[in-house]
């Protein structure tokens, strides 16, 4: 457990400048953004958060192979590498999220910005613009839970994104160079098998996907607790077959 | 101190096969020189002991405890592994930090002196040290580790003479001061062959030799003097190795030496050289002249 911590240290440590500059550029464009959008009508502040949680992707996604050597060069046990660079990835989702927040207050000082959990599940909070741009409805009394709401929501989507990430490095670095380059084809089938069969399937078999996805997903309750759940559940599972790939994980070099 | 047992150890690539049914002990407080031509599966024994890669069959373990078992008695060793493992953009004293960090009998004051008198920067990243540099700050880092076992696997890559005495001198006042385990893994066997105690020669994906290095050259002897008299004196016996220096003739022959008759034909008569013995033994060639 010892070496757990360290190696949540060591990873932390190691993804501080990157951070640093990330978050630099990050709040440089969007208070540039949000500046410019006062001045200049039309403009807007959407969005923003998602570089956030591409960000942590790609955290998750240089995870594994540097990480990997540098913790058998110290004799560091395959159980404490994984742990402790899979949870390595809370404390930047929790931060990350504490500075999106910061950031939207700060910048909804001046101009009204929507974060991506009041654009999922409090659209009726919402004005659209007359070219359909939308910003955030002001003075609104639930202002604080919307605030905790968008937070939670980034902070549980960003480290589910992490993990994600992380599995998929984990993945490469178990796969060979044939199977890497033919793996793309995957997702690509799957939406063109979908595409084909969606019409000939069954329509309880359809309809009862449609249920299961909308609820889920939030669509159904309206609420971000489901999506929240759904995406812990689905980075939790990718985690435990990172960690069966993890165990059996050999130096390649 | 601890000791490395192995046991019945096998490894294959594919269906290239490396290493056979192994049995092994590494005893505590010992220096070893793992040797074996190119190919022949030292670094893999090393990356199997220290977990890096699994073994298809077969058990390692430290005093006892399976290697990766609880415990942790890979704790007890550290390996410097041919391959570059660290972060390349990592300084050097940030890599002594974190292996403090791993490593809790790391010995911060050993490494500084080390890096004072091998000239090094501590202030460089790994990726801008030359062949040379690279390989010093992995023998700075194994010799301070603290561990009780430390495995060089080509230690001297890249290493200019001097540098490699003082690697030597380093190994012999570490083992003088704590009596560690010390394996080291090289082709360079002339210049590591007094520091050894042990010897395992690896050939054919099994054990050669695993002896003293006392008790393996005690059943050869070399011979040395004028051409005709050597080989008069080789008549009958087995020289595995002969080296002609103009009218001069060496030569390392096996069993045991007859002072009388060396003594009658004015030859010299020496210890054989551990490399001449590794190259009759791994080539299989040698006999009679």
């Amino acid at each position: 457990m010892k070496h757990t911590l360290t190696v949540m240290r060591y990873n932390l440590s190691d993804s501080l400048r990157p951070t640093a500059i990330f978050f630099f550029i990050y709040t440089a464009i969007v208070l540039l953004n949000a500046l410019l959008s006062y001045l200049i009508p039309g403009g807007n502040t959407v969005g923003s958060d998602m570089s956030i949680l591409i960000f942590l992707f790609i955290c998750g996604v240089v995870g594994f192979r540097y990480n990997f050597f540098f913790a058998m060069a110290n004799n560091v046990s395959r159980r404490d590498f994984f742990l402790g660079t899979a949870l390595s990835g809370l404390l930047p989702s929790i931060l990350s999220a504490a500075v999106m927040i910061v950031i939207n207050r700060l910048v909804g000082l001046f101009y009204p910005m929507p974060t991506l959990y009041t654009l999922c599940f409090e659209r009726e909070r919402l004005i659209f613009q007359p070219d359909g741009v939308a910003i955030s409805a002001q003075s609104a009394g639930k202002e604080a839970l919307t605030l905790l709401m968008s937070f939670l929501f980034l902070a549980v989507l960003g480290f589910a994104i992490y993990l994600i990430g992380f599995f998929i490095s984990t993945l490469f670095y178990r796969m060979s160079k044939l199977l890497r380059m033919t793996f793309w084809v995957v997702p690509w089938l799957l939406v063109v098998l979908t595409t084909l069969l969606w019409p000939i399937l069954p329509q309880s078999v359809t309809g009862g996907l449609t249920r299961f996805f909308s609820a889920i997903l939030g669509i159904t309750s309206h609420s971000a607790w489901p999506p929240m759940a759904t995406a812990m559940v689905l980075a939790l599972f990718l985690t435990l077959c990172g960690w069966l790939l993890t165990r059996r994980a050999v130096l390649k070099k | 101190m601890a000791t490395i047992a192995i046991r019945g150890l096998c490894k294959s690539y594919g269906k290239a096969e490396v290493l056979r049914d192994i049995d092994l002990t590494f005893e505590q407080g010992r220096i070893y020189g793992l040797l074996g031509r190119n190919g022949v599966g030292k670094s893999t024994l090393l990356n199997l002991i220290t977990q890096r890669i699994f073994p298809d069959r077969g058990e390692i373990s430290v005093d006892g405890t399976p290697v990766g078992g609880p415990g942790d008695p890979l704790r007890k060793i550290y390996c410097m592994s041919e391959v570059a493992l660290y972060p390349e953009n990592m300084r050097v004293a940030e890599l002594y930090r974190w292996t403090a960090d791993f490593y809790p009998h790391f010995d911060r004051a050993r490494a500084d002196r080390l890096t004072a008198a091998f000239a090094l920067d501590p202030q460089k990243r790994i990726k801008s040290l030359s062949t040379g540099y690279a390989s010093i700050v992995k023998l700075i880092v194994t010799l301070s580790s603290g561990a009780e076992v430390l495995i060089f696997d080509e230690p001297v890559l890249g290493l200019d003479a001097g540098h490699r005495s003082l690697f030597y001198r380093e190994v012999l006042s570490l083992y003088g001061e704590k009596g560690c385990t010390v394996v080291l893994s090289t082709h360079i066997i002339e210049e590591i062959s007094d520091l050894l105690e042990s010897v395992i020669i690896l050939e054919d994906c099994r054990v050669l030799v695993s002896e003293r290095v006392d008790q393996l050259l005690d059943g050869y002897h070399c011979v040395s003097g004028a051409e005709g008299e050597v080989l008069g004196y080789l008549s009958g016996r087995a020289a595995v190795h002969t080296e002609r220096m103009g009218p001069y003739l060496s030569a390392t022959v096996a069993g045991p030496a007859d002072r009388e008759q060396a003594d009658r034909l004015h030859l010299t008569l020496m210890r054989p050289k551990l490399q001449d013995l590794f190259i009759h033994l791994t080539q299989g060639k040698g006999g009679t002249l």
